[in-house]
């Protein structure tokens, strides 16, 4: 079980506390232009998910405070490396990471 | 050398002290060149070997598997095969897997212990017993025979169920197909190995692909921790493992890993004859043949590839036994376990070519592959021996994300099962 500890409000609590919201660093392709982003580009954006087996940033919803965090977890170990507040720089990934 | 089961092997070998079976399948060294490599040992791998042998005779075939055959998601799953599927695609891809499904313990003289006991997906809230109906009405107009039940139809079925005074979900309603039912996932596998193999099918075990090897855009072979195998066809079902290994010849797959769990209880006497599954609930059960209830729930949601799980996801399939079968809240839980499914945005599988010439791919199963496991196998084998998509394999090609032709079983597969 995932023991957690929200970055914003400071609680730490089991997975029951919050809730997965997918992939963090994410951007939507972007243009007042359609005809710009190419389908292509559309499709990667919708269905290329980063889906590996390593560390994964992904975005985690506190129950205890409302506020969404960024979570560096390793999709196989369910080891947390780090929890850090959206809009913060992305801390580096643990010594010795791929 | 006892081959063929049968009722007189069983006297021949009782007579000898049941000295002369051999070995269900051949664990066969790795030669240099197959015309199909298929990577991924589970129930879709080795179907696919079994048919590209017995019905398009193909025999110089490989199925290589990281691990023991069967021991992915064919040998994790809740055995539930059904298939009352919204789309017509999915209709037919389901519904060739359930024909050849009642016929194969005869087709490969193996029990796999089919039991079309059937099936009611209960519906418990208006919007369930909406989307029912027209699942319902999708199957008549298809030919999927299967249609809706009312509440004192379904208390005939599962006669446990909870009354509805106690209920915070009354049961208003179920689609209900009596063919549906279970079968042993083990058997299946092995049951096709062995098939596969006596028709000359490699089968090789502990045998991890590191990457595929490319000559420019065509794939010619494999390179493995037993060595390197040439190929003239590549066909990847390897389910979770499927994208890593494409990734080598630079085939990205829109594949999510996700932990599934399930648990079985202590055993108990018949108190349970179909299958139920409950989406507003998000729970499901059958019964084992041994007495063992077989309980699932949903998926957790972030990426994983641990096959643990955790108490959360339980705890809910908990949840939903109890509010269906009070009576069950007594019974103890004997095991737990975890696998990785590999998840499309669609929850439908992608079956047909990866690109580069020569690769085939055959995964995106999701919850939901080890019903499909003998159509799949079939029109992935026709595609692999004809070098073109089966009618029935062609709309899950992988260029349908791109072009917006998803084929949504969000409803129909409404509980990760």
């Amino acid at each position: 079980m995932l023991l957690l500890t929200c970055p914003v409000c400071t609680i730490s609590a089991d997975e029951h506390a919050f809730t997965c919201g997918g992939d963090a660093h994410v951007t939507r392709p972007q243009s007042l232009d359609p005809s710009y982003v190419s389908p292509e580009r559309l499709g990667e954006y919708l269905n290329l998910v980063p889906s590996a087996r390593g560390w994964c940033r992904e975005q985690w919803l506190c129950h205890g405070c409302n506020s969404w965090f960024v979570l560096l977890r390793h999709s196989e170990t369910n080891e947390i490396a780090s929890a850090y507040r959206i809009g913060d720089a992305p801390p580096a990934l643990p010594e010795g990471a791929a | 050398m006892t081959r063929r089961y049968s009722f007189l092997s069983i006297m021949r070998e009782a007579l000898r002290n049941h000295r002369g079976w051999k070995p269900a399948w051949r664990k066969a060294d790795l030669r240099d060149r197959y015309d199909v490599v298929v990577i991924g040992g589970g129930g879709h791998g080795l179907a696919t070997a079994y048919y590209l042998a017995a019905e398009f005779g193909i025999t110089n075939v490989c199925v290589i598997e990281k691990d023991w055959i069967g021991g992915g998601n064919t040998g994790r799953n809740t055995t539930i095969i059904r298939s009352n599927y919204l789309q017509p695609e999915s209709m037919a891809l389901y519904g060739l897997a359930h024909k050849l499904y009642e016929n194969l313990t005869q087709e490969l003289g193996f029990n796999v212990l089919f039991s079309g006991r059937g099936l009611v997906s209960l519906a418990q809230t208006r919007h369930e017993l909406d989307q029912l109906t027209r699942i319902a009405d999708a199957n008549r107009h298809f030919g999927i025979d299967s249609w809706l039940i009312p509440p004192q139809e379904i208390r005939k079925h599962v006669p446990m169920l909870a009354e509805d005074s106690r209920s915070r979900y009354p049961i208003l309603g179920a689609l209900y197909q009596p063919r549906g039912g279970t079968a042993r996932h083990d058997a299946v596998a092995w049951g096709y190995a062995r098939g596969a193999s006596q028709l000359g099918v490699d089968i090789v075990e502990n045998c991890a692909v590191t990457h595929l090897v490319s000559e420019g855009d065509k794939v010619v072979g494999v390179a493995t921790t037993k060595g390197t195998v040439l190929a003239g066809t590549v066909a990847v079902t390897a389910a979770s493992a499927s994208a890593e290994i494409t990734a080598s010849a630079g085939v990205r797959l829109p594949l999510r890993a996700q932990t599934l769990q399930a648990l079985v209880s202590e055993p108990i006497k018949p108190v349970l004859d179909v299958v139920v599954m409950a989406g507003a609930v998000h729970g499901y059960v059958s019964q084992s043949d041994k007495g063992e209830l077989v309980i699932g729930g949903g998926t957790d949601s972030q990426i994983d590839h641990s096959r643990r799980g955790a108490p959360p996801r339980i705890e809910e399939s908990a949840a939903a036994m109890v509010e269906l079968f009070p009576s069950f809240a007594r019974l103890k839980m004997m095991r737990q376990w975890a696998g990785t499914v590999d998840m499309t945005s669609d929850r439908s599988p992608i079956i047909g070519p990866a690109g580069p010439a020569n690769l085939w791919l055959n995964c995106g199963w999701g919850t939901g592959g080890f019903k499909a496991i003998p159509g799949s196998g079939y029109v992935f084998a026709a595609s692999l021996a004809n070098g073109r998509p089966h009618p029935i394999a062609a709309p899950f090609g992988i260029d349908r994300f791109q072009d917006g032709r998803v084929i949504d079983e969000d409803a129909a597969a409404a509980v990760a099962h």
